[in-house]
């Protein structure tokens, strides 16, 4: 009863599953650049990590809808934890919990009574809040994360699932190649849920994901530590 | 009361020389026992980033030479500078707060490369 409920918990978070599978935090005293394009977001991060279970750094997105009518732009100084780590002789768990506070700013096309398109406009203060999880071997790859933005004019959250596999063991010296499916689920700006693929590669302090989305939508993330 | 003299004078210096022979066997002995690789087993490393934290913490230590991680065999071997180590709470404080878990520490007076190609020919 235990494994199941386990199992059904496991499935349960991964549905509720955001952007960015990068981890916040790489390694004590390290400092990680994360860098990811899609057509709905942009987004920049870079964090130092002056022990192994937190980090603190500063991020900044634009997220557009689909139609391109609405537009946020964050700017904000987050802190990550590393919740838990569960470290097995050939498995690692890790539980990141991120919490973030900065300015917004918002435009929205409009169209008035008249037909007239007008842009409106509104800035203020945003907080952010980031649960993600994930669990790794040398050749399964498995991690959720639920993205929340929330500021007076609006709430954007994006819950994501990754599943990828790696068709050989990578050892510190190769380049790790993996295939990872997503799914995205898309709340405020844009109702809607996504799927993609992409292929990750990593070696050394690089980590390069290229893929897409559903409707030929390409996605590029890059993560560099030091 | 010369000749008692003399005996005493070669005496002493019999004695001073036996100490310095004994000192320098020791520091010789201790300078050919000191390890020449630390051999680290950890738990939890499955990627490159978790390596690469490691590698870097153990490179901090004046007495590392080199550094090599194996994610295959989940082991990190440390070659010591000639004469030099580092202490056995200085290794695991280095694996735990990296956030692994730390199996055991291992000290070998093998080369670190003959130890190194014998983990990379355990690849499959």
């Amino acid at each position: 009863v235990d494994k199941v409920s386990l199992v059904a918990l496991g499935a349960a978070i991964a549905c509720v599953a955001a952007p960015l599978a990068g981890k916040p935090i790489a390694f004590a005293d390290g400092t990680t650049t994360m860098v990811e394009l899609d057509s709905n977001t942009r987004e920049a991060q870079a964090f130092y990590a002056p022990r192994h279970w937190w980090s603190l750094g500063f991020a900044a997105a634009r997220m557009q809808d689909d139609a391109r009518t609405k537009r946020h732009d964050v700017e904000y100084a987050q802190v990550n934890f590393l919740v838990r780590r569960w470290n097995f002789e050939h498995a690692q768990g890790n539980l990141f919990v991120s919490a973030g506070v900065g300015s917004a700013q918002t435009r929205e096309a409009m169209r008035d009574r008249n037909g007239i398109e007008r842009e409106q406009r509104w800035r203020g203060g945003v907080r952010r809040l980031t649960v993600q999880g994930d669990y790794e071997t040398r050749t399964f790859y498995t991690s959720f994360k639920s993205d929340l933005h929330r500021a007076s004019r609006f709430i954007d959250r994006a819950d994501q699932a990754q599943i990828g596999f790696s068709p050989r063991a990578h050892d510190y010296d190769d380049l790790a190649v993996w295939f990872v499916g997503q799914v995205r689920k898309y709340r405020g700006m844009d109702d809607k849920t996504e799927g993609g693929a992409f292929v990750r590669l990593f070696r050394g302090p690089f980590w390069v994901e290229i893929g897409a989305a559903e409707r030929r939508k390409g996605t590029f993330m890059m993560m560099y530590n030091f | 009361m010369a000749m008692i003299r003399t005996t005493r004078t070669l005496s002493t210096g019999f004695s001073q020389a036996l100490a310095g022979f004994i000192a320098a066997a020791c520091f010789a002995g201790s300078a050919l026992a000191a390890p020449k690789t630390i051999r680290i087993d950890i738990d939890g490393l499955v990627c490159a980033f978790c390596a690469q934290g490691i590698e870097k913490k153990l490179k901090k230590h004046a007495a590392t030479d080199k550094v090599f991680v194996s994610l295959e065999q989940k082991v990190v071997l440390v070659k010591l500078k000639e004469g030099q180590d580092i202490a056995d709470d200085k290794v695991k404080a280095d694996i735990t707060d990296a956030g692994y878990a730390l199996r055991g520490i291992v000290r070998r007076d093998e080369a670190f490369e003959k130890l190194r190609d014998d983990i990379k020919a355990k690849k499959p």
